[in-house]
């Protein structure tokens, strides 16, 4: 644990609160305090700047109510406020397709479902040490 | 039938008959010619021979006539001489009886000879001496030459200076007595008129005198040669006659007569063309009668000829002109002997001729209008068959229904010459005859439903009915509703009338789908040949609107069929993601508590939730095949090939295996050639099938080896993988690739998944070949080919 990590603000948008439990829990573990859920992206933008100043890690899942995690990368992608925030797609759809149109989104990591639990913390470390991470799954 | 079609050709144009004037044949010449040269040379030949034999005849009796004449002549010329000198003796014996040799002899002489006028000169010579003893009238000259009478022995004639003398003498006792008679009178004996016109006689001397009525001459001086034969012979003394050339010169017949007692030739000559022309006046005769007898004889031939050639002339001139095809020539003689016998023939040969001929233009005329006939029909054959071959064409090069009877409406419409063609189609059930594609002369389109009520009811198109109920053609003639089915009374009036028309059941086998309606303008239409033609299209039509609707059924299984595809793909994908989402709950939260970070387990609990865990894991494994599987099946699963190292590749993908075989008794061993090339392909796609094979020979491999082989060979690399596992029978073998089974897992050791079948796509897809050699109970070989150039490169096919 060479970083510390308890001052780290993630924000995970996912619509499916059993999976942002499960991720809750996996970054508790690597001694993240500041964890918000969000389940839509639109919701994100709405988030008050007092509750979280500052966001340093988005887990973006990709299918999404009312917009999906493009849409949502690329108007947090337009927003000052986001301008530093390391954002992951965290996604079960692998299909080929998606799968390149992850790549040309510019999303800093691409995190299948089901995640490996024991990769996870090792995956999320890297990409804030800002290498670009693609698993597969 | 092109035979036909080229007799007709002929038969349309028939030789014309053109007769040409007959200029000239070359037969008047011919026949006129050679009857005229054979009359003449028959006539005109013997009559010169004869003309000349006579002529030669003449000739020779003249000759011999004349010679005779002059031997006579001669023969009379020496009597007659004889007979003169005789009389001059005589007269010289008078005078010397009256001699009385006084003392004046010499006027005695000259009176004894005035007694004879005959005489010039009296010489008196002695006989014993021979001098001349007197003379009378002599001068001195002369007088030399009588100096020697008495010596010698001359002939009666002698030459006196240059004057011819004849000599006569009388002896007596010693005297001799010697009487000159001069030229004058010697003259008188030569000439005598009674030799004919131009006859001469000459008497010659010895010394070759020649003493003729032109004068003296002497022939030769040496008196030895002579130019003339007659005058040679004479000196020789000869008596004879004969044809020679005279010593001036001129072909002569002459009488030679030598008196030796005289010592004087008579030589009696007529000069042969004097003799002969009285020979050449015959002659002139002879030759003016022989031309006038050929002449005569010409004329007449040349009237013989004309009147025997004339009509064969006639008749071979008529004859050409009837070769040339002019068959109406008669001739015009009227004769009763064989020539009229042959032109009454030659007419009657010609009227018959004339009657076969025109037969025969009958005939020909005939056939030339089957010929026409027959053409014609070939031209609908032709027609007829351009149009089956074009609805053939049609219908295999146009799928749309609609658009193929159109086009075969269209077709039939314009190759015929039909006044209305349409196409009535049945739905399903029978029940309606629809009226598809219809097209009439004007190129209008009517289209509509016409129904088939009770299948014979139907008005005006009952015909249709009945097509359709026992599927045998019609046709219909004397139409009582002309004219379609529909327009206005005015279009109806401007169009030509129907006045037959055929229905055609349009079948497959016996199956009727509809039939194809006719309508004709002509009243010929539609009869037997046509029938079959018309059947034929319909057959055609039938097959190809079967054709087009068995292509549009297929055409619309196989859009359902990617449809289906499509939505199977989407199901699957959001099926893939629908589990994915609940799974990922459970592989976290179960590796999150057996990872104990929620505290410690127990035995059991550890057990059961490596169960949960596990299973979830296979769970994930399955979603993942099934995804790609589908995926590979529709075509849309990518593949990135480039150049590839196999070696690295398998070496890679053999750690994962042994970390796979970890824990069992099985050795992996590879056998990959150390000069192996570069392979295009997918790399990651590769190593997936060679996992999956590995895989598999390690789940059925309890205790033993796996090898993997790498083999080049003709552009294509081999893999393979061998197990000394269980094997498989024959039927499991056959299967194992070939269905989309999950692999059979042996009793929940191994997970199992769609490995072997994603191989064989994925192989497939690579462009190569997967199988499997197997011996139940000593194990299995699976390998897979992959091309080894790019697709398209020369050489590694």
């Amino acid at each position: 644990m060479a970083r510390d990590l308890r001052n780290l603000r993630v924000l995970i948008v996912e619509d499916n609160v059993r999976n942002y439990a499960l991720l809750a829990r996996l970054l508790s573990f690597m001694g993240v305090k500041q964890t918000e859920w969000k389940r839509s992206g639109w919701h994100v933008l709405e988030f008050a700047r007092e509750a979280m100043p500052q966001v340093d890690l988005i887990l973006l899942d990709i299918h999404l109510p009312e917009e999906d995690g493009y849409e949502v990368l690329t108007r947090l992608r337009k927003d000052e406020r986001f301008q530093g925030t390391k954002i992951v797609a965290v996604t079960a759809d692998i299909t080929g397709q998606n799968l390149t149109r992850a790549q040309t989104a510019g999303f800093d990591g691409f995190l299948a479902k089901p995640i490996d639990v024991d990769l996870f913390p090792d995956q999320i470390r890297r990409i804030l040490d800002g290498e670009v991470v693609w698993d597969l799954g | 039938m092109a035979q036909q079609a080229v007799e007709s050709s002929s038969a349309n144009n028939p030789p014309q008959i053109t007769p040409h004037p007959v200029h000239s044949l070359g037969m008047r010449g011919g026949l006129g010619k050679t009857l005229l040269v054979a009359f003449l040379l028959l006539t005109i030949v013997p009559l010169s021979l004869l003309a000349f034999l006579t002529y030669n005849q003449i000739q020779q009796d003249t000759g011999r006539k004349l010679v005779a004449s002059l031997e006579a002549m001669a023969a009379l010329k020496e009597a007659y001489l004889v007979d003169r000198i005789e009389g001059y003796e005589r007269e010289l014996t008078l005078l010397a009886s009256k001699l009385e040799e006084s003392g004046n002899l010499t006027a005695e002489l000259e009176t004894l000879l005035g007694l004879d006028p005959a005489l010039t000169e009296l010489v008196l010579v002695d006989g014993k001496t021979g001098a001349v003893l007197a003379r009378s009238g002599i001068s001195g000259q002369e007088s030399r030459v009588f100096e020697s009478l008495g010596t010698a022995g001359q002939g009666l004639v002698m030459m006196a200076g240059d004057r011819p003398m004849l000599a006569v003498r009388h002896s007596w006792d010693d005297r001799q007595l010697v009487g000159l008679v001069g030229w004058d009178a010697l003259r008188e004996i030569i000439v005598d008129h009674d030799l004919p016109d131009g006859g001469a006689t000459s008497l010659v001397l010895e010394g070759g005198w020649v003493l003729s009525t032109e004068g003296l001459n002497l022939l030769s001086p040496g008196g030895e040669e002579a130019d003339s034969e007659g005058i040679a012979h004479l000196l020789q003394g000869e008596i004879g006659s004969g044809a020679y050339v005279n010593q001036v010169g001129v072909p002569v017949y002459g009488a030679y007569r030598w008196n030796p007692e005289l010592g004087v030739g008579i030589l009696a000559e007529e000069s042969q063309s004097r003799a002969q022309a009285a020979g050449n006046a015959l002659t002139a005769l002879i030759v003016g009668m022989t031309l006038a007898v050929a002449l005569v004889t010409s004329a007449l031939a040349a009237v013989v000829t004309r009147r025997v050639t004339r009509p064969i002339v006639q008749l071979t001139e008529k004859a050409a002109w009837m070769a040339r095809g002019d068959l109406d020539q008669r001739v015009m003689i009227s004769r009763t002997d064989e020539i009229g016998v042959l032109a009454r023939a030659f007419n009657r040969m010609a009227a018959e001729l004339r009657v076969l001929y025109d037969n025969l233009e009958a005939k020909v005329a005939e056939r030339t209008q089957q010929l026409e006939a027959a053409n014609e029909q070939t031209q609908v054959y032709l027609i007829q068959l351009a149009t089956s071959a074009e609805v053939a064409r049609v219908a295999t090069s146009i799928r749309d229904l609609d658009v193929l009877l159109a086009t075969v409406v269209t077709l039939i419409d314009q190759s015929f010459e039909l006044l209305h063609t349409s196409i009535y189609l049945l739905n399903e059930g029978g029940e309606w005859a629809t009226v598809v594609a219809s097209r009439d002369q004007s190129g209008g389109e009517d289209s509509r439903s016409v129904p088939v009520p009770d299948r014979v009811k139907g008005e005006g198109r009952a015909v249709i009915d009945r097509v359709v109920t026992d599927g045998r053609r019609r046709v219909v003639r004397a139409v009582p509703h002309s004219n379609g089915q529909g327009g206005s009374e005015q279009e109806k009036q401007l169009q030509p009338a129907v006045v037959c028309e055929m229905a055609v059941p349009l079948k497959v086998k016996d199956r009727v789908l509809g039939v194809l309606l006719l309508q004709s303008g002509r009243v010929d239409d539609f009869y037997d040949g046509q029938q079959v033609v018309y059947q034929s299209l319909s057959d055609q039509i039938s097959i190809a609107i079967e054709n087009a609707r068995a292509y549009t059924a297929e055409r619309e299984t196989v859009e359902r069929l990617r449809e289906l595809d499509r939505i199977q793909s989407q199901f699957l994908t959001n099926m893939s993601h629908a589990l994915r989402t609940p799974l990922n709950t459970i592989i976290g939260f179960s590796r999150v508590l057996l990872k104990e970070l929620d505290g410690p387990l127990n035995e059991v609990q550890r057990d059961d939730l490596d169960a949960i865990y596990d299973s979830g894991r296979q769970l994930l494994g399955l979603i993942n095949d099934m995804l790609e599987l589908s995926h590979l099946e529709l075509g849309v699963a990518p593949f990135a090939p480039s150049d590839v190292d196999l070696a690295e590749t398998i070496s890679g993908v053999m750690a994962t295996a042994r970390a796979l075989a970890r824990g069992k008794a099985v050795q992996l061993y590879e056998e990959v050639p150390s000069d192996l090339p570069a392979v295009y392909t997918d790399g990651q796609r590769v190593r997936q099938v060679i996992l999956a094979l590995l895989t598999n020979a390690v789940k059925f491999t309890a205790d033993g080896s796996i090898y993997l082989r790498v083999a080049v060979d003709d552009g294509q690399v081999t893999i393979s993988v061998r197990d000394t596992g269980v094997g498989m029978p024959r039927e499991e073998r056959e299967r194992i690739l070939a269905d989309v089974l999950p692999d059979e897992a042996e009793s929940g050791q191994t997970r199992p998944g769609f490995g072997l079948a994603i191989s064989k796509r994925v192989v497939e897809r690579l462009g190569g070949r997967i199988w499997v050699d197997s011996v139940e109970g000593s194990g299995s070989t699976f390998s897979f080919t992959l091309p080894i150039g790019r697709p398209g490169d020369q050489g590694t096919s």
